[in-house]
């Protein structure tokens, strides 16, 4: 067999993915996350299967009383993707790492080994260079998931989970958004090895950005709370005699079937019209609206940044194919979904298309600084 | 061969090589010589496309490598200094991974890569490279260097922490590389070494070209503001000289060593027979090249 007018790229690329199969921390941590595939997928075919149960004996019972109603309570249809949903969990700390461990030393090892100095000797150029390496890894990143996902759906045929076509085609996009969070943390990864002088210093600056990512949503309602201050009082007096408050986030048209699937603490005490013990009558006050309309923003701000929220709030609507994200400040907190209502994927996926858009920013900032300063450095 | 014109590299506003202006001929073995942090590996980086000149120009077989990068790399071949090569790889593996570069075939790589290996003692070594001895890693080195059959070598201090047999055999294969008609662009900041292998040699220091030419043009060119020492013997007690141009005498006995500014020998002369003395000895010491380098260079070290 001859190799002649191979281009450099996947000359590069197949010795990057032949050295994945040879590392052995790659070969651990994938050996972790398949472990942990395995197990997500039992864990999430029992979950589901509890689900499944639940939802058969609640459908029985509604139907033998009011067969019309389905309120607060009763559970919706469980989706097979449920069982995806430990899996999304290990993903995003375990695959997160897998992803940095590929990329931190891309660069950083070449030059501590000498090794990038004797290539760039070759006739090669330096973005056939960095743009064999990123195909090579994401080949690889491709090859993990892939395997994974076709594990998980393994285990679901194997208990007799069939998917419908629906299904599958969330699975697909479930792939695409975890492939989405494994390149944004190979291309952090990617960006801290060529900036960094060694490789120590190019995964500790991959695991500070990682935990960033992962405290930022823990720390954004302290700070959108320091930013706003005090929040102030929901209730007052209503100068108007009209009843016309809008209430919809809290009354239920009984000709509606609605399922409630989350309240957010912030709008569950947002109630219509009160009455108070001395008989003033109260209305909710706007400025409090406002309050938590702004601070909402300032916390979906800064969480945008996270890598680990952004692929949350993805995989959320996909797998439980909602129409928006639960803590999303689109509606507030206030989340509904019929149970007879089919959300299509692209509902889900157009109401974190910000998420989508986060990560896309990320990835391509990330290889883009990676490049630029590969391509410039002087290799001495 | 090769040529350079006011070839420039500035880091950080300091000129790491400043207007080195080189010519070698093809099949020339060109001694490059400087102390450590003189230029040299920057100057080798610029000329094999390695680091971007901040001014000036290199050429290999006419060929501006600044703007033909991989028509000049096809032709060159580059042992640097401080090698590396993949650590779970063989030698014949890393070598395989290099030879895709230049588009040859399995069975032409195969083939090249037996031959190589051979040439430079590490036939049937089968270990990771990474377990490999600083002297294999240079020998697998020059072979990778010469995988695609260069018509131009750049070796940068290449017997660097060798073991004298190792040095020897390095040097060996450095004039076989050149009776084969290779050009050889050889780094150093040993003189004695270059000296064996190189018959034209350039001098940098601080980044500037201070001297280039023959051996012996470039003893002339670092001595040129220098004194001309003269011993001198008469048959008897050597009298105090007074030959104008003296700058130094030191007498002992019937001899003397007399530094002067230019070659006086034959006042000296005229002066010691017409006072009656006998001379047995009137010669000018040569000073070596090294200690002309090591003087001018080094500072006198």
């Amino acid at each position: 067999m001859t190799i002649k007018n191979v281009r450099p790229e996947f000359i590069v690329a197949v010795k990057e993915f032949k050295d994945y199969l040879n590392s052995k921390r790659f070969m651990v941590i994938f050996g972790v996350l398949a472990l942990l595939t395995i197990i997500g997928a039992i864990t999430g075919y029992i979950s589901y299967s509890d689900s499944l149960t639940t939802y058969n004996s609640q459908l029985s019972s509604t139907n033998s009383t009011m067969n019309f109603v389905r309120g607060p309570g009763i559970v919706s249809m469980p989706s097979v993707l449920n069982i995806f949903s430990s899996y999304g969990t290990y993903i995003a700390s375990v695959g997160a790492f897998l992803a940095i461990c590929m990329g931190f030393d891309m660069i950083t090892r070449e030059k501590e080994e000498g090794t990038l100095k004797l290539l760039l000797t070759h006739p090669v150029f330096r973005d056939s260079v960095i743009n064999g390496k990123l195909l090579g890894a994401g080949s690889m990143l491709v090859m993990v998931l892939a395997s994974t996902f076709l594990a998980t759906i393994a285990v679901m045929m194997f208990f007799g989970v069939v998917p419908a076509v629906d299904d599958l085609t969330r699975i697909v996009a479930f792939f695409g958004a975890t492939l989405l969070f494994m390149f944004t943390f190979l291309a952090i990864s990617v960006t801290a090895s060529t900036i960094s002088g060694n490789s120590s210093m190019a995964v500790l600056i991959a695991i500070f950005v990682l935990i960033i990512g992962a405290v930022v949503p823990d720390i954004s309602t302290t700070v959108s709370e320091a930013i706003m201050g005090s929040e102030p009082s929901m209730m007052i007096p209503s100068t108007s005699t009209s009843t016309s408050t809008d209430n919809s986030a809290s009354s239920f048209d009984s000709s509606t079937t609605m399922t409630v699937v989350a309240v957010s603490s912030a709008q569950s005490d947002q109630g219509g019209p009160d009455f108070r013990g001395n008989g003033t009558r109260m209305t909710i006050n706007p400025e409090y609206t406002s309050y938590w309309s702004t601070r909402n923003a300032i916390q979906n701000t800064l969480n945008i940044i996270s890598p680990t929220y952004n692929y949350q709030m993805i995989s959320q609507v996909i797998n439980e194919k909602l129409s928006s994200p639960r803590t999303s400040s689109t509606n507030q907190g206030f989340f509904i979904r019929s149970a007879d209502q089919t959300v299509s994927l692209w509902t889900s996926l157009s109401s974190v298309w910000i998420n989508i858009l986060a990560l896309l920013v990320m990835i391509i900032v990330g290889f883009g600084i990676a490049y630029v300063r590969f391509i410039r450095v002087d290799v001495r | 061969m090769i040529r350079t014109e006011n070839l420039t590299k500035t880091y950080n506003g300091v000129k790491a090589v400043d207007s080195v202006s080189l010519k070698v001929e093809k099949g020339e073995v060109f001694g490059f010589l400087g102390p450590n942090g003189s230029g040299k590996t920057t100057t080798i980086g610029m000329i094999v496309g390695l680091i971007e000149p901040t001014a000036g120009k290199c050429f290999i077989n006419d060929v501006e490598v600044t703007r033909n990068p991989l028509e000049a790399k096809k032709i060159t071949g580059y042992l640097p200094d401080g090698i590396g090569f993949y650590p779970t790889l063989t030698a014949k593996q890393n070598l395989k991974y290099f030879s895709k570069f230049y588009g040859m075939s399995d069975s032409e790589a195969d083939k090249r890569i037996e031959e190589l290996l051979e040439y430079v003692g590490l036939k049937g070594v089968q270990t990771h490279s990474g377990g490999f001895s600083r002297g294999m890693k240079q020998r697998l080195g020059l072979a990778q260097a010469l995988i695609n059959d260069p018509q131009v070598i750049f070796m940068d201090e290449p017997t660097n922490g060798l073991d004298p047999q190792g040095v020897v055999q390095f040097r060996n294969i450095i004039t076989d590389l050149a009776s084969k008609g290779k050009t050889i662009f050889f780094s150093s900041h040993v003189l004695s070494e270059v000296q064996l292998v190189c018959r034209n040699i350039g001098v940098i220091s601080k980044g500037k070209i201070i001297a280039d030419g023959t051996t012996e043009d470039v003893r002339r060119k670092l001595q040129k503001n220098d004194f001309v020492t003269i011993s001198v013997a008469v048959s008897g007690k050597i009298p105090e000289l007074k030959t104008p141009g003296i700058v130094e005498a030191s007498y002992n006995g019937s001899s003397a060593i007399i530094r002067a500014r230019t070659d006086i020998r034959n006042g000296i002369s005229t002066e010691l027979s017409g006072n009656g003395h006998q001379i047995s000895e009137l010669r000018v010491i040569e000073r070596s090249l090294e200690d002309v380098f090591l003087e001018t260079v080094y500072g006198g070290v």
